[in-house]
Order: C-alpha cells, then sequence, then structure tokens
C-alpha cells in the first residue's frame, strides 16, 4: 500500500548538511503496522513527518514515496493537503501543543472535515464527529468542551479522533503514548489496537520503546543515525535479532524479569549526523565491527526473511543495494 | 538507626482562589500533594519511589531534602532532625544531602561552565585548601563519572553536551562533596534507551563506591530493579505498599501496584500478560477519593473500601501494604 | 511591553519594515554611524577647525569654503560646534545610562527575587515613575537640580531606571523558578551567591539589550532639555542648545545654525536605534532561544 523507495531526508544547517534519513526502504501492506523504532536522532520522525512532507523549507527530499503507486515527491504542497488527514493522516506526540487551545473540540472536527469534503452538510459533519469520539470511548457530548478541559489519555483520545474522523487508509502514529503515564499508555494502546481492526486502516507507529511495539506491530523496522539498520516481522526481531544494535538495544531495555538483574547497555553515543562515520553508522560503538565496517556503508542483506544493513551478512546471500 | 526516617510527611498546596472568593467566603482548598507519608531508609541502601505523575513522588523527594516547607511530619537524616535546623544549619547541611533533578539542561545554569558548576559546592563547604585543590578534585570527579579528556570538559557550557553528558555532570556535582543522603528524581527519565542503562551503571556504581544512601524516583517500574533494594509504590499522596523488589515484581498485593506492574509493556510479543488496566486517570488531589483513594479504579473494590482509609498490614517479611484486602 | 516605551525601539521596528529583514545590514550601518560620533567626540580638538566657543567669523555667514557649515549669529563656527557637541550628547548619554543602569538593575534583582512587601512597595514606586511622561519628568527635576552634566545625566536616569527595574524584576521573577536555582540552593548556596551567581548572568543580555536602546532615548531627551534651556550653561556647544538657537534666525535665512545641530542628533539618535535592535535579536533571550 505504501512503498518507500531510497528515500533521503537532508537538512541544510549551520554545522552542513544533516542526513537525517538517508537512504531509507520498506513497505507497510493493507491493515499492516509497521513499527519504526530508533533512539532521539535516529531519524524516525522525521522519516514519519517526510511521508507526509511536513518538513521545513531547509529540507531536500529524494527517492520515491509511493502511496498506492502514486509517488508522494513530486507532489506540490496544495496536492499534499490533499492528501493529509484524508488518505494519510497523523496522531503526535503532544496533543496538547497540536490542538488549538482556544477552539471547540467539535470545532476541530468540522474544520478537518470540512476542508477536505467542501460542501457538506452540518448534521453529518457532526454526526460523523460524534461517531469518531464514541469509537475511541469519548462521550459525544463532551464536543462542546476546550481542549484543556480534557485530561492528558482524553486529549490523546481526541488526537485519535481526528485523525480517524475522515476514516483514511495510512495513519502515521508519532510516539503517541511518550508523553502519558504507563496506565494511561496502556488505555491509549487498547484503543489504537481496537481502532486498527474496527477501521481496517495501515499504521505506522513511530516510537522510542521497543516494547510499545511488541504488541502493536507486524513488522518493526529499527532505525540508527538516519539509516534503517533492520526490517523484519515482529518476532523476528525479538527473537532473532540480526543487527548488532538491534541486539544491543534489545539488552539494554529494562524488563520485568527479575532474574536478569544484569545491567547491559551500549557503550558510547550516537554521531552527529552532519558529520556521520564514513562506513556503518553504528561501527564505532558495534562489538563486531570490522575493517570494511569504517570504510564502506553495508548494503541490506536479506536473511531469513529480514533485511539487515550490516557487513557481517555478506557471505549469507546476495545484497541487493 | 536508619539513615533516613520520615514520618508522617504532609505538604498541602494552597490553591489559588481570587479575590472576590476569598470576599465570598469560600473556603481556602488544598492540593493534598503528600499526605502522610512514612519510611526509613538504612544506610546504604536505595528506596526506589515508584509513581505516576501526581502521585507526589517528586514532592515527596523535595519535602525531605526541605527544598520546599513540609505542612506535617518530621525528616532525620543521619539523626538530625531537618525540619529542626535553622536556614543557616540546613545551608551546611546540604553538604551531606543532595539532589540529582531529572532535567539536566534545567538544572544547571546556562553561563557557568561545567568544571565551575561541580566545583561551586566545594566552594560553598569550604572542602579543599585551594582553587588548585578544588580544580584537581573535579579533574578527578570528572574522569570518574567518564568526561574525559576532564581539562576539556572543564572548559565547556551545559549548550555544548549531550544530554547524557549534562546529567553525568549533573551527578558529579551532587557526589562530590560526598553526601551521605541523594535523592534521584527520574534521574535517567529523559536519556534514549541506550543511555539511560549506562547512566543507571554509573549511579550504581558511585552509590557502591561511596556509600550513598538513596531515594531512587522513578515513574518507571522496570528501571527500579537494578539499583532498588526496596520499592515503595505511592498513589495519590500516600504509600499503597513497600516491599523488596522481588516483592513487588513477583508478588504484588495491593490492585494499584498490580496494574502497574501489569502496564509495562514488555519487550516481548509472545509474553501476553494478563493485563489489569484500571478505568479513567488519577483523580483531582484537591478533592481525592474517600477511604482507601484507589477505590473508584480497583477491580476488587469492596464496600469498606469507600468509607475507611486502610492500615498498613505486614503480609510478610518487610512486604506492607496498605488495602483492606488484607486486614483481619 | 516594556520596549515601548523607548521610541528608540519604535524607530528601529519601522526601519526594518523598510529594509525588510535584513538585521544584519541595519546593525552594521548604525555602528558605523555610532562609532563615526564616538571618534568625533574622542578626537574634537584635533577634527574641529575653530574654537567652538569663539566668535570666528562674521555674525550668520553662510556656509563657504572658510565655515562648511557656516557660522551662527555669535560668529561661531557651526562645524566646530556640531563636533564638540558629540562630546557633551555621547558623555550625558553613557552617564546617565549608566545610572540609571545603577539604580534600576539591583533594585529590579532584589524585588524580583525577595518579593513580598518589598516588592509591593518599590514595584509601586517605579511604575509611578514609569507612568510620567518623560521628558516632563526629566524637565521637573532638571529644573529643580539646575544645570550642569552630572544634574542632567541624573534627570535622564530618573527617568529611565524604571525601565531597567521592570525588565530585570520581570526576568529574575521568572528564573528564580528556574531548576538550576533550586539546584544552587540544594548544593547549598547562599541568597546572594545564587543571585550574583545564577541570577545575574542570566539577566545580563536583557540589561544589555535595553541599555542600549537606552542610549538612544537618552540624546533625545538631553537635546529635549536644552532645547528648553534647561541643558548645559552655554557657552558650552550642545546640539539641542543650538538648535533652539539657530531656530531664531529661521525667519532670517540663515538654515544651516539650524539644519546641521537638527541633523547630528537625527543621525546619532537613528544610529543607536540601528544598533539596538540588531543587539536585541541577536541577545534577547526570547528571540534567541527559539529553536
Amino acid at each position: 500500500m505504501l512503498k518507500i523507495e531510497d528515500l533521503k531526508i537532508h537538512y541544510e544547517s549551520k554545522k552542513g548538511l544533516v542526513k537525517a534519513v538517508d537512504r531509507v526502504s520498506f513497505e507497510v501492506g493493507e491493515q499492516e503496522t509497521v513499527g519504526l523504532v530508533g533512539e532521539s536522532g535516529s531519524g524516525k520522525s522525521t522519516l514519519g513527518f517526510g511521508i507526509l512532507k511536513i518538513l521545513p523549507k531547509t529540507a531536500r527530499v529524494s527517492g520515491k514515496i509511493l502511496l498506492n503507486n502514486d509517488d508522494l515527491v513530486p507532489k506540490t504542497e496544495k496536492e499534499m493537503q490533499k492528501i493529509r488527514g484524508k488518505e494519510i493522516s497523523m496522531i503526535f506526540q503532544d496533543p496538547m501543543t497540536s490542538l488549538n487551545p482556544i477552539m471547540k473540540v467539535k470545532d476541530h472536527f468540522l474544520e478537518t472535515i470540512k476542508t477536505h469534503i467542501p460542501g457538506i452538510k452540518e448534521e453529518k459533519a457532526v454526526e460523523m464527529t460524534e461517531n469518531a469520539l464514541k469509537a475511541v470511548g469519548i462521550n459525544p457530548s463532551r464536543m462542546n468542551e476546550y481542549p484543556f478541559q480534557f485530561s492528558g489519555g482524553m486529549r490523546q483520545r481526541v488526537m485519535i479522533a481526528l485523525a480517524l474522523v475522515l476514516n483514511p487508509k495510512l495513519v502515521i502514529a508519532d510516539e503517541p503514548t511518550t508523553s502519558l503515564d504507563v496506565i494511561v499508555q496502556a488505555q491509549i494502546l487498547e484503543v489504537l489496537k481496537n481502532l486498527k481492526k474496527e477501521f481496517k486502516m495501515s499504521m505506522i507507529l513511530i516510537t522510542h520503546d521497543l516494547g510499545v511495539v511488541a504488541e502493536m506491530a507486524d513488522k518493526i523496522a529499527v532505525m540508527y543515525a538516519g539509516h534503517m539498520v533492520e526490517f523484519a516481522e515482529n518476532e523476528k526481531i525479538y527473537y532473532e535479532p540480526k543487527h548488532p544494535y538491534t541486539k544491543a538495544l534489545l539488552e539494554s531495555i529494562p524488563n520485568t524479569d527479575i532474574n536478569d538483574l544484569t545491567l547491559k547497555y551500549i557503550p558510547g553515543s550516537p554521531p552527529d549526523l552532519a558529520d556521520p562515520p564514513k562506513g556503518c553508522r553504528f561501527a564505532p560503538r558495534c562489538p563486531f565491527a570490522k575493517d570494511i565496517c569504517f570504510e564502506k556503508e553495508p548494503p541490506v542483506f536479506e536473511v531469513e526473511g529480514s533485511k539487515v544493513k550490516c557487513w557481517l551478512y555478506k557471505g549469507d546471500e546476495n545484497g541487493d543495494g | 538507626m536508619a539513615m533516613v526516617e520520615v514520618r508522617n510527611l504532609k505538604k498541602h498546596f494552597p490553591v489559588k482562589r481570587t479575590f472576590i472568593d476569598a470576599m465570598l467566603g469560600k473556603p481556602q482548598l488544598y492540593v493534598k500533594a503528600v499526605d502522610g507519608v512514612s519510611f526509613d531508609i538504612e544506610e546504604g541502601e536505595v528506596l526506589g519511589l515508584v509513581g505516576e505523575s501526581g502521585s507526589g513522588k517528586t514532592t515527596t523527594g523535595r519535602l525531605i531534602l526541605r527544598l520546599i516547607e513540609a505542612t506535617e511530619g518530621s525528616v532525620k537524616i543521619a539523626g538530625k532532625d531537618v525540619y529542626a535546623m535553622s536556614k543557616e544549619e540546613i545551608r551546611r547541611f546540604r553538604k551531606e544531602i543532595q539532589i540529582i533533578f531529572q532535567d539536566p539542561l534545567a538544572a544547571l545554569n546556562p553561563y557557568m561552565k561545567v568544571g565551575d558548576a561541580i566545583m561551586h559546592p566545594l566552594k560553598i563547604h569550604n572542602i579543599g585548601s585551594s582553587d588548585k585543590e578544588r580544580k584537581r578534585m573535579v579533574y578527578r570527579m570528572l574522569e570518574r563519572v567518564n568526561l574525559t579528556p576532564p581539562d576539556e570538559f572543564y572548559m565547556r557550557y551545559p549548550k555544548e553536551l549531550s544530554g547524557g553528558q549534562r546529567q553525568r555532570v549533573v551527578i558529579a556535582r551532587a557526589l562530590i562533596t560526598r553526601p551521605k543522603f541523594v535523592v534521584a528524581d527520574e534521574a535517567v527519565a529523559m536519556l534514549d534507551v541506550s543511555i539511560r542503562s549506562q547512566l543507571l551503571k554509573l549511579m550504581l556504581d558511585l552509590k557502591n563506591e561511596f556509600n550513598i544512601t538513596m531515594l531512587f524516583i522513578t515513574h518507571d517500574l522496570a528501571t527500579t530493579k537494578y539499583i532498588c533494594d526496596r520499592i515503595a509504590v505511592m498513589y495519590l499522596g500516600k504509600i499503597v505498599e513497600v516491599g523488596t523488589f522481588h516483592h513487588i515484581y513477583e508478588n504484588p498485593k495491593h490492585p494499584y501496584t498490580q496494574a502497574l506492574i501489569s502496564a509495562v509493556p514488555e519487550p516481548d510479543p509472545k509474553k501476553k500478560k494478563k493485563k489489569i488496566i484500571p478505568q479513567g486517570e488519577v483523580p483531582n488531589p484537591i478533592n481525592p477519593p474517600s477511604g482507601c483513594r484507589f477505590h473508584p479504579r480497583c477491580y476488587k473494590v469492596m464496600d469498606i473500601c469507600s468509607k475507611k482509609e486502610p492500615h498498613f498490614v505486614e503480609v510478610e517479611d518487610e512486604h506492607k501494604v496498605s488495602c483492606f484486602l488484607y486486614e483481619k | 511591553m516594556v520596549q515601548d516605551k523607548f521610541m528608540s525601539y519604535k524607530l528601529a521596528s519601522t526601519l526594518k519594515e523598510l529594509f525588510g529583514s535584513s538585521t544584519g545590514i541595519i546593525t552594521f550601518i548604525g555602528l558605523i554611524i555610532l562609532l563615526f560620533y564616538v571618534f568625533l567626540a574622542a578626537f574634537a580638538p584635533y577634527l574641529a577647525p575653530y574654537d567652538p566657543t569663539k566668535s570666528v567669523g562674521l555674525s550668520l555667514s553662510p556656509p563657504d569654503h572658510k565655515h562648511p557649515f557656516g557660522t551662527d549669529n555669535l560668529g561661531r563656527d557651526v562645524l566646530s560646534r556640531v563636533i564638540y557637541g558629540a562630546r557633551i550628547a555621547l558623555v550625558i548619554a553613557f552617564l546617565s545610562v549608566a545610572v540609571a543602569a545603577a539604580i534600576g538593575v539591583p533594585l529590579g534583582l532584589i524585588s524580583g527575587y525577595i518579593g513580598g512587601i518589598l516588592d509591593r512597595i518599590l514595584t509601586l514606586i517605579m511604575d509611578a515613575i514609569y507612568s510620567f511622561p518623560g521628558l516632563i519628568l526629566a524637565i521637573a527635576i532638571a529644573a529643580l537640580l539646575g544645570p550642569g552634566i552630572f544634574n542632567i545625566a541624573i534627570s535622564i536616569a530618573v527617568v529611565y531606571a524604571p525601565t531597567y527595574f521592570r525588565v530585570i524584576r520581570s526576568q529574575v521573577t521568572s528564573i528564580k523558578n528556574e531548576l538550576y536555582v533550586e539546584g544552587a540552593r540544594a548544593i547549598g548556596a547562599k541568597r546572594s551567591t545564587i543571585l550574583l551567581k545564577y541570577v545575574l548572568p542570566n539577566v545580563l543580555p536583557s540589561v544589555v539589550v535595553v541599555l542600549s536602546m537606552n542610549l538612544a532615548d537618552a540624546i533625545m531627551t538631553e537635546a529635549g532639555l536644552s532645547f528648553l534651556g534647561l541643558g548645559i550653561a552655554p557657552p558650552t556647544p550642545d546640539w539641542g542648545f543650538d538648535l533652539s538657537n539657530g531656530r531664531r534666525f529661521i525667519l532670517s535665512r540663515a538654515w544651516w545654525a539650524l539644519l546641521y545641530p537638527g541633523l547630528a542628533i537625527i543621525t546619532v539618535v537613528l544610529g543607536f536605534s540601528m544598533f539596538s535592535e540588531g543587539l536585541n535579536e541577536f541577545l534577547n533571550p526570547t528571540v534567541r532561544e527559539k529553536r
């Protein structure tokens, strides 16, 4: 449904060209959820915003973003506005800043609906709003309230309803639960899981938390310093991680298993994207790094159904990059 | 004698009311952020204080260090009553009690070099005979928290460091006076996963090396198991359960603790846990629910829960819970 | 916004609209003008062709090669008076700004940090002064104190001290809630140390901005005072005084005695305004910390 080929998003900055997303390819199938996982600065959010082309002016995008074989990269801002909200919509991390504080919840919905369906009857639009709010577990009578009258979790539900009101094919959720407490997070994840089934939509779930995607995603893409280092089915990532970064990341997240008490961590810190390492970007922190890792950027190898950007798998399969 | 003794600590913040409300005789309302908290921390022990936002865990940390004044209750650290001290006495005593904040960028003066920031506590408490000696101590500390080469980091400003490096500076500043007791307030919450574990390891090593007693405040149950000896779970200004991490993880008693543990997303797709997710969100602490404060969201609620406040019951050795399910 | 009090701020905003957003150029031109006047003031004895206080030609002779800016009614060289006038203008401007800052900054710091009754009283006094029209207040104080460089500086300083107070106080009230101030308390720092090492450095950029904007206005106010005869005692060369003196002979078509001092005032105020606008953009934390 959504196919991304060789996507590059580079920024001009004072320090030089920042390669925030570099040669990334992956696809999202019908009704499939892809988890986009990475730490801050990995380019996961840039990639998410890049698909909708919500980027600062200094960004340069190249490659292909195919939505049902229709390339979004050459599209103008006006054409993109028709796609945003209708075909692809977005759920943001912080619902407080993405909702206008002086607009009633209802008006947020009506505005979105009217922009995309000009001439729609008021009653019809209100009905759509009611249905969307019901779907996320909010009493529709609350639509005449203002965003600040909602609690953090409820506000995020409003954001989700707003993203779904036009029944988009694809929803991009950027860290939808990061600013919430664990229990509220679990509630929101439950809502998202149910909606996915009910609305038959595809989803890209951007998060730094491998725990969140474990329950939600069908496939997982792991990002590191602008590169997609691994892309595979959910269980393959957790039980047969291929890339050394994926392995290290999995080991370093705290779990609730009380027998596992050794504190593992990845030494060093992520590179500066204005001046990334020449070869593999993870090489300086990688325990398995060989000479070639520091010299040449690895291509993507296909190993047992996983796509891995790492020289360790050179012998196993032929690269496609 | 315990290193830290907290007894019936309370903090009620007055809610601002308008002049007209006051004239109309509307009563002054209070946010009961911390409402009767008691616990001990033994020397060299790390107590984890776990709770969601609004639980009062951060306020508790500040009250213990008397960074804000308590409404009621007492705190003894190393046998000294913190609330009986004069302003000047507590200022001098700060050499022994320190805090590591959540947001290291906000916690550091943007116009002060890293080295000067770490040296400042030494100057304030007159440690070291000369600036030269103090500088040597700062260098040693910078090396200890892995900010090497120290002479380079000494001259940098906080803005020029990464998040992890900044938190190392905050840790160095807190530990340079060799305090006996440290409050770590969400010290690793803002950092990325790969950096978070590095910092946890550093804190654990330093704690053992300097024999520090610590209150480790966090919203993330999973991080507590590496560093905490015991865990206290807080909900709406009260502690609901205390135990070793084995107790809390393997045998959580309070329905809230059970919910908290089951809500942690596991990085393991096959491990489908049975989730107990309470409805709704944490209620307003201005007007907390009667009886047990968790009762409106509790899946095992009984009649008595809304009428009376539960007391602590020792369910097993060192494992106490405040819930009517276990009261006899 | 406190800066609205300054005419120079409004002037600079208008300029910015004219030039677009090219703050760099504006700042640069401002700096050149500023340096030019500082140069004039510093080397006046070497640059001025005549003694500005002595009659060196005919009364009211038009500009020619001997007197490029002409002479005034007493036969004094206008060019020399304009050059020497820069001295008085700049000295009084800097002096008054220094005095205003010396009053406003410490009071603002203390009032903002300590708060309570002291804060209420100081704010009340400062607001009362602030709400007074600047020039009228300056006239009243100048009339009270009498002429003289230092007295003029003080009367101007009183007008502008509340601006420093307000800017500093409002910044301090927000900075004292910053985590690094609590951090300083947590390591056991004394109040005075916190104020000097943690609060002051963080308000200093705004002080510099207010200072630079204030300079232009101080020059205007000084010119206004001496125009009304409340400034420096004659025959000391002073632009404001010369302006009012020249005005009397405008009917005799002696435009030069009026034009050149006037031009000097306009350009120097413009220069300071342009420069301060640039500084403002560069140092103002609200502008700077937007990422």
